[in-house]
């Protein structure tokens, strides 16, 4: 009787973990001449080094690192002309399950140094 | 009485440690990976010559606006000048003097810096501000205004470019002195 609760409970964990579907996340930089890098969204590392125009790979997100749907911003940091600042969105970006989202960065992304 | 003068002191020494470092918020969240000395500024020493052959006493010569090679640079005004004790003599609007009578200019690179509110802003306030490495450079004043002594305000046009050369590892170069006729 034991063994078959602890089983249903096992079934149970694993039918539930299996209906979990990742979401996908990647990056596009289409700011005008600079590079960015250290890309995460939350806390999530989404990406190295992204020069003007190019688009990260997509970064699968578990449920291990995120339970889906969820809402955050992106911080990077920002290079050109060997000087860096670290910025952070403004706007939030929601991920759900089972979706491919791609965030693209460009001039009008609002942005912010949390500094100011 | 002794803890009072203590506590003082201490205020004191607190508010003795709250510097103001000068910094725009811009500039204090960039962060430089170039560990040599970053060029600052321009030194020049002007003096403004009439046709006469008199020389302009102002307290300040106004809106200089400076290019280095192809870009520009800063539009700034000379040191203010305390002109109590120069040997001057009054000719119309204008305030004059036999001797040279040099203004002491020091230019920033002059950047814009927007609200900050978006990416594209960032990237070009870091695109903005170059370094001068070491070289010949050429700078060009395009124009600069003076007041008279009526108020009114006359801007020339010398369109003087004037050679210097920045060293490696330094903060400022010296332009020259540089004569400016004026009608």
């Amino acid at each position: 009787m034991k063994t078959r609760y602890i089983l249903s409970i096992l079934c149970a964990a694993f039918l539930l973990q299996s209906c979990y579907k990742p979401g996908k996340i990647q990056i596009q930089n289409n700011i005008n001449s600079v590079e960015i890098y250290d890309v995460q969204w939350g806390d999530i590392d989404v990406s190295g080094s992204l020069f003007p125009g190019e688009t990260s790979g997509k970064l699968k997100v578990y449920k291990s690192e995120a339970e889906l749907p969820e809402s955050h911003i992106v911080s990077f940091k920002m290079t050109a002309n060997q000087k860096t600042v670290f910025l952070k969105t403004v706007e939030k970006y929601k991920l759900e399950q089972d979706e491919e989202l791609l965030i693209i960065l460009d001039d009008a992304t609002a942005v912010e140094n949390p500094n100011n | 009485m002794k803890k009072l003068v203590f506590a003082l002191a201490t205020g004191l020494l607190l508010l003795g440690c709250q510097k103001d470092d000068g910094l725009t918020s811009a500039s204090r969240n960039v962060v430089s990976e170039n560990s040599s000395i970053a060029f600052e500024d321009l030194l020049m020493l002007i003096s403004l010559k009439t046709a006469g052959g008199d020389y302009l006493v102002v307290e300040s010569v106004d809106s200089i606006n400076v290019f280095i090679n192809n870009g520009h640079w800063a539009k700034i005004s000379s040191s203010p000048f305390d002109t109590t004790n120069v040997d001057k003599f009054a000719l119309g609007n204008r305030t004059l003097t036999d001797d040279k009578l040099n203004y002491l200019v020091l230019a920033d690179q002059d950047i814009r810096e927007p609200d900050f509110t978006e990416a594209g802003e960032y990237a070009q306030f870091l695109n903005a501000s170059y370094d001068l490495d070491a070289g010949e450079y050429v700078c060009f004043i395009e124009s600069f205004q003076v007041t008279f002594n009526d108020n009114t305000t006359q801007t020339y046009y010398p369109l003087l470019y004037q050679t210097f050369k920045v060293e490696t590892n330094t903060r400022s170069a010296f332009v020259g002195e540089i004569e400016l006729n004026i009608d």
